[in-house]
């Protein structure tokens, strides 16, 4: 943990011991950041006929039951993204709804990494087999 | 008391009949006992709730009249069914919305009709006239709007790692032991997905193997049957038989055999890929945590989550419910749900029920407390000690009158005690001081001189006591949801003063005989520095002529000041300030069209906005539906809020006695971060605070009424992006104009489809069945506590386009295929709009809330520009009240400024009925109809103090403030009644006018300081609260303004009057 980190932490500590009737509020999670390949979607080339973007069938990923991906943002974290998945072939999805095509996918495996992990990304060399190109 | 010789010992008044009768019995000490043990009795068992219960029968009816576009519905069902509707007693409002296909008629009951013959009524009309319903329409769906129906307790379960099936099964099988709970009602879950079998139809395999869509519907539903079919009896044994095949599981469902190919059977699960489990997602539920949450938190942000909420049943205690489902729940904790499952109570109204009225009965105590304060400082300890025994005694009997009445503690009980204090210790003070004087006298026999002590003072102090109660009696009739939200105060408030009085003539002089000491001492007849600078002041008023005058035409000028000061909005009017709360909503409606992704990224930015704040515990994420109801909501019509474009945040703060910073102004810092993401997304995004009082749908809002809806609909756009826009403070401004949205028609070509042999409804059914998928019955699974659909749908990406109908079969009698692109068109035109009406009219919404200040004036503003501007080359007609012509184009202020105009035109009325009935009681007690008006000039002299007061604080004049006013009437009567009964008195004796008017003056100074002091410290306590606030500014700084003018101005008005009447040749008449 950084030294920021620590400053909110000490700062809560503190305002928690003046009231002593509450439970002090618990710490913020700490999220370890990881290094994942990252996948900058761009159009139209990840557009199929339709005008639907297409990506890596292995970047969707479920929480509970909610299909999704893993989109970095500008803070360089991982946010799910909850998408409507279409056509699937072995390798590549259809998303329907809940991609612009210019996002930016975290690519798996998908061990630690949660809604909100920071990630560094890694660039990709190879696309992979999906899409329309 | 009355400083007077005593009258020769007549016949015993009531109060000294009463006195003599308790003054030496055994019942006294019981009366004192019962009383006590009523008192705490009821505070236990009462039913606790945070506001007053307020009963608004409604009822949504809803009626389907499949295919019918809204203009049919609205002619073929709104209108009728309004007719209808308006025909019955009782009927408030209707309000009519027409959609595509569907209707629906709320029904709004005036406030306080009776909820359970109301709904028997509304069915019985609508059931008697249903012959009326065009053919085709479904059986109406009447939907009762309740308060009990508002989830007291609601209780998140949540978890990343598990899937929404698996969650909502285990809230399932939680909600099963929770339902368990004595006094819970209705129970319900939010969130998590159903199971379902899911069958995922391929349209190329279909066709290989010759089959369509309605064969593999109808072979699934003949299969899943079996049906009880009789029994054997054999061996002198019966058995019963059940006959069918069940389907039991996804691959029995699998197995089914749908046609037969090559002479070899084609299973279902060749042509589909068959699941057991969530299908299309259509609703997103999930929690997030902000920095005070004080448990373990998850690695997500946001968490799904299924939500239990759970509703109490009519009349039982909310506190004792809601403790019993959380003990329950915590039991089943780590048997039923696992450790993995994070779980949180999001909604506790029994906790804050009974810690709003536990904070309020911490505040009685102090009040009481510095009340005691008070008069030990003026009435030395054993006088005091007298009075405090009765407080208590006074409040538990008011307590358990209530209980009886079968109404709840609540915040405004607790108030009406609060403001009841300070009067209720009158009575007492009253009476001990004018024992204390008779013993003083030497060689008095303790009985006699109590029960002539009080004798003596016993018809002023009923007719002063009868004041106040007549003061409050009118506001009962306060019309509206305020009206029985403030009803608490007029019914206990009078409760209180007969129950003070009572205790005062029996257990008062009871204890003075006791413990009261004739020989006190301190210094009750030798006049103090205050009464020897008061008779000085008088005596220079009285002699000189231009001194008097020049005094009373002072007090004029202050009064018109004062008046102007509400025109120059150096206070300002409000119905009722906004209250601090421990959470609030953001509501969300995307753009028409969105889909349920779309909405859910607008919900997960809001949650990251609402997370950086401090103060926030927790927060549900909602998108595609609401969240729980609560009761602002239900009001509201939210429960009819639903599909992708709808979407809400429930923000839960640290508790409020935990924080410094108010809700109000955590909303207001969220709001610029709320704004500009709205303005990026093009959503609509309301916060929704929830109301101290009654709840309205919007803060301001305008109902556009004309001949044309279409050109209603252009004025209400006009004034959405116009004026509306324009105002300052004006937040989340919207209209009901609905959006462009697209509608894909569908039409049947009626030649080509006779040509293939294939029928439009034929055709049609197909259709539904591939874009929306189908419904095959369920599957029997005896573990389930919920049924197990069996849903048909062919993959999304089949139908993604209109123009992919080519891929879509029939069959046709003769077996032959035929693609729907070839029978059907596809048309593309602007969606159906909705069409809303109130009350049989016609009508376009425009409505917004505030960022801050009162929605007085903004209203009062644009109600001036519209006077003088035409919108859309209409001259707009407006109104307030009553409904404009239906012949011009026409605008109803409603809303908050409605009911702020409602409440204040009650208010005043009642106020008016008070004053009248104070003066027929005093002209009933003087028969004079001058001196009355003499005793009630103190009224106007409150306003000297109220308005001033509220500028000084810098608060508005609220409903409360004007609850206070009306107070005020009866409490400075009493002092000016009681002045002027001493000086009539003081004359009766023999004194010289000016000797008389002085000396009463003189005399009455204490007491009525006294008094005054008990007012002030015993309300002391709620000026800091944002809602009552307002009624202790007015009561406390109107009864000291009160108090000291009316010691100059009514002896001056009095010396006036009887000069006058000297003058006349008539001497003022003395009863």
């Amino acid at each position: 943990m950084n030294r920021a980190n620590l400053w909110p932490v000490a700062m809560m500590l503190a305002l928690a011991a003046c009231a002593p009737k509450a439970p002090p509020p618990s710490p913020p999670i700490v999220r370890p950041a990881v290094a994942r390949a990252v996948l900058q979607l761009q159009v139209p080339a990840d557009l199929d006929p339709h005008g639907d973007v297409v990506i890596p069938r292995d970047a969707i990923v479920h929480k509970g039951s909610l299909p999704g991906v893993f989109v970095l943002s500008k803070h360089k974290h991982a946010r799910f993204r909850l998408v409507k998945i279409g056509a699937t072939t072995a390798h590549a999805a259809q998303i329907l709804s809940g991609l612009s095509g210019t996002e930016t996918l975290v690519l798996p495996p998908f061990r630690g990494v949660h809604d909100g992990t920071p990630i560094h990304p890694q660039p990709t060399t190879t696309r992979g087999p999906h899409g329309s190109r | 008391m009355a400083a007077v010789d005593p009258k020769p010992e007549g016949p015993l008044n009531i109060s000294g009949r009463l006195t003599r009768y308790f003054i030496d019995s055994k019942i006294t000490i019981l009366v004192v006992i019962v009383a006590i043990l009523a008192g705490i009795l009821a505070l236990h068992t009462t039913p606790r709730t945070e506001n007053p219960q307020i009963v608004v029968p409604a009822a949504n009816i809803i009626v389907m009249k499949p295919g019918a576009s809204p203009r049919e519905v609205k002619n073929l069902v709104v209108d009728p069914l309004q007719a209808i509707l308006r025909g019955m007693r009782g009927i408030h409002h209707t309000y009519g919305l027409a959609l595509d296909s569907m209707g629906v008629v709320t029904v709004k009951f005036q406030v306080g009709e009776n909820r359970v013959a109301s709904l028997v009524r509304l069915y019985n009309k609508i059931m008697s006239n249903m012959n009326r319903m065009p053919p085709g329409t479904q059986q109406p769906v009447i939907q009762p709007l309740d308060v009990n129906q508002v989830p007291i307790v609601t209780i998140s379960l949540a978890s990343a790692a598990m899937s929404g099936v698996r969650l909502r099964a285990i809230a399932t099988e939680v909600l099963h032991h929770l339902r368990r709970v004595p006094g819970t009602s209705h129970a319900y879950l939010i969130g998590g997905e159903r199971r379902k079998i899911n069958i995922v139809l391929h349209p190329r395999l279909m066709r290989r193997y010759d089959v369509t869509l309605d064969d593999i519907r109808k072979v699934v539903q003949a299969t899943n049957v079996e049906i009880p079919s009789g029994h054997f009896t054999n061996h002198n044994r019966r058995a019963t038989i059940h006959a069918g095949t069940m389907l039991r599981s996804a691959k029995d469902v699998g197995r089914v055999v749908v046609s037969l190919y090559d002479h070899r059977p084609v299973y279902l699960r060749d042509v589909a890929t068959i699941t057991d489990g969530a299908g299309r997602i259509k609703t997103v539920h999930e929690i997030g945590f902000g920095p005070a949450y004080t448990h373990a938190r998850p690695p997500d942000i946001d968490v799904p989550e299924v939500t239990i909420a759970i509703a109490k049943r009519a009349g039982t205690n909310a506190v004792t419910v809601a403790d019993a489902v959380l003990h329950k729940l915590s039991a089943l904790q780590g048997r039923i749900i696992p450790d993995t499952v994070h779980v949180n109570v999001t909604r506790d109204d029994g906790q804050r029920a009974n810690s709003a009225v536990n904070t309020l009965i911490e505040h009685l105590f102090i009040a009481v407390a510095t009340v005691v304060v008070l008069l030990v400082v003026f009435l030395g300890w054993r006088a005091a000690a007298i009075v405090t025994i009765t407080i208590p005694l006074i409040l538990f009997v008011t307590l358990a009158v209530d209980d009886l009445e079968g109404q709840t503690i609540n915040r405004i009980t607790l108030f009406a005690l609060i403001l009841s204090l300070g009067l209720l210790v009158d009575d007492s003070i009253v009476v001990i001081e004018n024992i204390f004087r008779h013993y003083a006298q030497a060689g008095v026999d303790r009985v006699r001189g109590a029960v002539n002590a009080v004798n003596e003072i016993g018809r002023p102090t009923n007719l002063a006591t009868l004041a106040v109660i007549v003061a409050f009696l009118p506001m009962l009739y306060v019309s509206g949801m305020m009206g029985p939200y403030m009803a608490p105060i007029p019914k206990n408030v009078p409760i209180a003063m007969l129950t003070s009085l009572f205790i005062a003539y029996t257990v008062a002089p009871w204890a003075a005989r006791m413990w009261l000491k004739g020989e006190g001492g301190h210094g009750h007849d030798r006049p103090g520095i205050l009464q020897r600078g008061y008779a000085r002041i008088m005596h220079r008023l009285l002699s000189r002529p231009w001194a008097r005058r020049g005094f009373l035409l002072a007090i004029i000028l202050v009064f018109a000041a004062v008046l102007a000061l509400p025109a120059l909005r150096v206070v300002s009017f409000k119905m009722l300030p906004r209250n601090n709360n421990n959470s609030f909503d953001i509501t969300v409606r995307t753009r028409a069209g969105s889909t349920l992704e779309d909405t859910n990224r607008v919900i997960t930015a809001l949650g990251d906005i609402v997370r950086r704040n401090h103060y926030v515990t927790s927060y549900d994420l909602s998108a595609g539906a609401m969240g729980a109801i609560n009761f602002s909501g239900l009001l509201r019509g939210e429960t009819l809020k639903k599909g992708p474009a709808v979407g809400e945040v429930q923000v839960h703060l640290v508790r409020k006695s935990e924080r410094s910073v108010s809700s109000i102004a955590i909303v207001r810092s969220l709001r610029p971060a709320i704004d500009r993401l709205a303005a990026r997304t093009g959503a609509m995004i309301k916060i929704v605070q929830h109301p101290p009082g009654p709840p309205v749908r919007a803060t301001i809002m305008a109902e556009v009424f004309g001949p044309s809806y279409r050109k209603v609909a252009a004025i209400a756009n006009n004034l959405r992006y116009g004026l509306f826009a324009r105002m300052p403070h004006l937040a989340g401004v919207d209209s009901t104009v609905p959006h462009r949205s697209t509608q894909y028609i569908i039409k049947v070509d009626r030649k080509e489809a006779a040509l293939h042999g294939v029928s439009a409804a034929q055709a049609a059914q197909t259709l539904k069945g591939f874009l929306s998928g189908m419904s095959g019955g369920a599957v029997h699974i005896p573990r389930a506590k919920e049924p197990v659909p069996i849903r048909f749908r062919v993959p999304i990406a089949d139908h993604i386009g209109p123009y992919d109908l080519g891929k879509i079969f029939v069959t046709n009698p003769e077996g032959r295929e035929i693609p729907l692109s070839a029978i059907v068109r596809v048309i593309k035109r602007p969606g159906p709009e909705p069409i809303y009406q109130k009350d049989g009219r016609n009508v376009e919404y425009v409505t917004a809330g505030m960022s801050r200040g009162s929605p007085v004036y903004p209203v009062l503003h644009m109600w001036q520009y519209l006077k003088h501007h035409k919108v859309d080359g209409v001259h707009l007609k407006q109104d307030f009240m009553k409904d404009p012509s239906s012949l011009h184009y026409g605008l109803r202020w409603s809303g908050e400024m409605r009911l702020t105009l409602n409440v204040f035109r009650d208010l005043g009325s009642a106020f008016g009925v008070a004053i009248l009935l104070i003066y027929v009681i005093l002209v009933g007690y003087y028969r004079s109809f001058a001196i009355p008006v003499i005793v009630m000039g103190s009224i106007p002299l409150t306003i000297i103090g109220v308005f001033p007061g509220h500028a000084a604080l810098g608060q508005y004049f609220t409903a409360t403030s004007m609850i206070g006013v009306i107070a005020l009437a009866g409490v400075v009567v009493r002092n000016s009644l009681l002045l002027i009964d001493f000086i009539l008195d003081y004359r009766r004796a023999g004194h010289a006018l000016t000797e008389a008017v002085v000396q009463a003056g003189a005399v009455r100074l204490r007491p009525i300081m006294l008094t005054a002091l008990a007012i002030v410290l015993g309300t002391a306590i709620m000026v800091m609260d944002p809602v009552f606030g307002g009624l202790a500014i007015s009561l406390i700084f109107g009864t000291l303004a009160s108090t000291i003018l009316t010691l100059f101005v009514i002896p001056l008005g009095y010396f006036a009057y009887a000069n006058f009447s000297e003058r006349g040749g008539r001497a003022p008449r003395i009863r």
